[in-house]
């Protein structure tokens, strides 16, 4: 039921209410007065009648005491009225007309009293007295329908205007009513706006200062604060949308590091082909060798292309150095002779089994770069090179120009068509081997070049003409002081694999640990060096001195006991010697440590020691004492 | 002859014991109509010759309802005793009567009779149809069917008596001074 009908309601049934109640009482009231009426009319009525009466039943006057009673017509409630004289004889008696006729009987009150009821009719007694003495009893009995009729009269009367206040009523308060109700639909008109629009914009309209009109305040405060609410929340919404786009981007970008992840790992896959070839190679000619003393030799280029191969593995697989080989560089300055000389060692071999010529030309210095990515830049630029070269040879030169260091590859292979150079840099794309060569690699290792490089800031350049030659050119700022001291000269490259460059050197080795005496001197003596072992500073010395200062190479540990150092070592042989005789100094100090030596010249080893590096290190300082 | 003698002897017997039980009738109302007018006739006090005085009721001849009103001597109308007093002589009654009942016997002595009567304050009563316009005050009459009474207003004016509007209500006639 509507709050309009409920209103209605109350007023109706309030209203009826009390006037049913009043008019109750009204109506008994004029019962009740009705009746008082009729019994004191009819009480002086009575008496007049008997006083009048007196005279005439004095004097036995039939007729003049009926005619007495007969003015008794003029109330008509009045039915019968009877005089008895005193002995019960009726004298006369008056009937009404309009009623039933019916004889005078005499009414048996109660006590003194001189009025009576019964469910019809009223009863009236009074004694006719002459000089003090009753003579006569005149009773009155009247109806009491006529207080009944009025009763019902009254009633109805009552009930029609009953009916008439509640109409009047009805339609007043329809219209009244409306001062109420119509504010309370207006908020709940509202409020279903607000819902069904989702607007907290909306906003009741008071109309009145009456308890609605703080109801309509307080729901108007109420949708102030889900208003600042919703918008607090729609920001955050939006935050937190902008926060998943992020993170969908970071996926997305997450996805992109797994597919270079894979990328990378091919390339890896790649690089390490040629280590193995190397090592078929050199065990095809173990199984062609002459004598025992040439397989010895084979054995100790397998082992090598073996400690490279390990060497590969530890670094590319190391989680840092890996994550740096895709993710980001770590620059710091690299010894290009290094480089080239552990590239030389490996790819000289491939080159020669190709009948092809490895050279190496120029001054090699120190860059500003990654050592490891710059390394698989040139490996990768270099195994291409003599993949793709069938004859002549191929040339990793290194030269300054424009404030540059060019690091270049020069090939006399099948060289490049102009409308397919861009081509070369996609994953996955090989010239001229549409077949998929697993023996050419599989197509990864230029796209990955150019990202290192780019990731490098390093200039890749491509000059090519079909059928004469390619270079490949990696260009290096120069924001680093160059060594200006020496150019080293490039390791010479044996054409023949199979003699040993560092048999035959004589090689002063000291260190105070026995055993890492003894474990480098079996190394570097499968080398086919002539090693002399010193355990100490001044050992050492003696056995220069025995040697007469003629020592090829000195490999020294920094640290020798008692404060003695192999820096100090090298110093006082060279001294006595009166020549450079070249020198590694092998150390498990700081790094920070080994730079400072680096730069006073000396070439230095860190500790843990490995042999492809100890032999790349020893080739190094040997072709550098040449020039 | 005889049997008509014997009829005629019924028929006059039977008549006449109607006519004494008729009579009989009118005498209680004679009688109750004297005591009745005592009770609706009022004297001025210096009628009496006592506050308490009784009120005298004269019957002046012969009284054939004698005994029915001599049941009332002695009541009391108001606070007076009734005195009924009869007599044949005109003498003892001219001492004073506050009612005088005059029977039919001495209407022959009217014409003079109230010359006699030398005080007021009487209500005089007769029965003669006349004797209320002949300067009494009521008379009992016996007309067909019953017996009322009239009353000259003007005599019982002029003897200072006051009658009661009831009892003139139930007059048959009322005279009074034109």
């Amino acid at each position: 039921m509507s709050i309009h009908s409920k209103l209605l309601w109350i007023l109706l049934i309030t209203l009826s209410l009390t006037m049913l109640i009043s008019t109750a009482l009204l109506i008994f009231y004029d019962y009740n007065q009705s009746k008082q009426s009729l019994e004191s009319e009819l009480d002086v009525l009575t008496k007049v009648i008997a006083d009048r009466s007196r005279a005439a039943v004095s004097f036995k006057d039939k007729r003049a005491a009926s005619g007495n009673l007969s003015s008794l017509k003029a109330k008509q409630a009045i039915e019968q009225a009877c005089l008895f004289l005193m002995n019960d004889e009726l004298f006369v008696s008056y009937q009404n007309q309009s009623t039933d006729v019916k004889d005078c009987e005499k009414f048996q009150f109660e006590g003194n009293a001189v009025t009576a009821y019964t469910k019809d009719s009223l009863f009236f007694k009074q004694y006719v007295f002459l000089n003090k003495k009753p003579i006569a009893l005149l009773q009155l009995e009247a109806s009491l329908s006529p207080i009944y009729t009025r009763l019902w009269r009254f009633s109805s009367v009552a009930l029609f205007v009953l009916l008439l206040s509640a109409l009047v009523a009805y339609l007043v308060a329809l219209r009244l009513q409306q001062y109420i109700t119509r504010p309370l639909l207006s908020l709940n008109k509202t409020a279903a706006n607000v819902t069904s629009l989702q607007d907290y914009s909306i906003r009741a309209e008071k109309t009145s200062n009456d308890e609605v009109g703080d109801l309509v305040e307080s729901f108007n405060s109420m949708l102030n604060t889900i208003h600042s609410n919703e918008i607090q929340l729609r920001e955050a919404m939006t935050e937190l949308n902008e926060k998943k786009d992020v993170s969908d981007a970071k996926a997305l970008s997450a996805e992109d590091k797994h597919a270079a992840l894979k990328e990378f790992f091919a390339g890896v896959s790649h690089d390490l082909k040629q280590p193995i070839n190397a090592m078929g190679l050199f065990m095809e000619a173990m199984k062609r060798a002459p004598n025992a003393v040439t397989q010895l030799e084979l054995m100790d280029k397998l082992e090598q292309s073996l400690i490279n191969l390990n060497q590969m593995f530890t670094d590319l697989l190391d989680k840092s150095k890996f994550e740096q080989g895709f993710q980001k560089a770590i620059k710091k300055e690299v010894s290009l002779s290094q480089i080239f000389s552990v590239i030389g060692s490996e790819f000289g071999v491939l080159a020669t089994d190709k009948n092809i010529r490895l050279l190496m030309r120029g001054h090699a210095n120190t860059v500003y770069s990654d050592s490891l990515m710059l390394e698989r830049i040139i490996r990768n630029l270099v195994s291409n090179a003599i993949r793709y070269t069938e004859k002549g040879g191929v040339l990793l030169g290194v030269r300054k120009r424009k404030g540059q260091t060019w690091i270049e590859v020069w090939d006399s292979g099948q060289g490049i068509a102009k409308e397919k150079l861009q081509d070369i840099f996609q994953a996955h794309v090989q010239l001229d081997n549409p077949n998929h060569d697993p023996a050419k690699g599989f197509g990864l290792g230029l796209s990955i070049v150019n990202k290192m490089i780019n990731n490098l800031g390093h200039e890749l350049e491509v000059k090519s003409e079909p059928g004469k030659g390619t270079l490949m050119r990696v260009k290096i700022k120069n924001n680093l002081q160059v060594n200006k001291k020496k150019i080293l000269p490039m390791p010479q490259l044996q054409t023949s694999a199979l003699n040993d460059p560092l048999s035959g050197v004589v090689t002063l080795l000291v260190d105070d640990d026995e055993n890492v005496l003894d474990a480098t001197g079996i190394t570097v003596q499968g080398w086919g060096m002539d090693v002399h072992k010193a355990g100490g500073f001044q050992q050492a010395l003696d056995m220069a001195a025995s040697l007469d200062f003629k020592i090829d190479l000195m490999l020294v540990d920094y640290d020798l006991g008692n404060g003695d150092t192999g820096k100090n070592l090298v110093k006082e042989i060279r001294q006595k010697a009166e020549k450079q005789i070249p020198a590694v100094i092998i150390s498990g100090e700081a790094p920070e440590f080994l730079q400072t030596l680096a730069d006073e010249g000396f070439n230095i080893l860190r500790k843990p020691i490995k042999a492809a590096r100890l032999r790349a290190m020893i080739s190094h300082s040997l072709s550098a004492a040449d020039h | 002859m005889i049997k008509r003698v014997l009829i005629l002897l019924i028929t006059l017997l039977v008549a006449k014991t109607g006519l004494v039980y008729a009579n009989q009738a009118d005498n209680h109302l004679r009688a109750l109509f004297l005591y009745n007018f005592a009770n609706y006739v009022e004297w001025p006090d210096s009628a009496f010759t006592r506050s308490h005085g009784q009120l005298h009721m004269c019957l002046f001849g012969e009284i054939e309802f004698l005994p029915m009103i001599s049941v009332y001597d002695g009541t009391l109308i108001g606070e007076r005793q009734l005195n009924v007093f009869q007599t044949t002589k005109l003498k003892e009654i001219e001492k004073g009567c506050h009612i005088l009942f005059v029977s039919r016997d001495k209407r022959i002595e009217l014409p003079n009779f109230f010359n006699q009567i030398k005080y007021t304050y009487v209500l005089s009563i007769g029965e003669r149809k006349d004797f209320s316009a002949k300067g009494g005050i009521v008379s009992i009459v016996r007309t067909s069917d019953r017996v009322q009474f009239d009353i000259n207003l003007t005599a019982a004016m002029a003897n200072r008596l006051t009658i009661s509007s009831d009892l003139l209500s139930l007059a048959r006639k009322i005279r009074r001074l034109k």
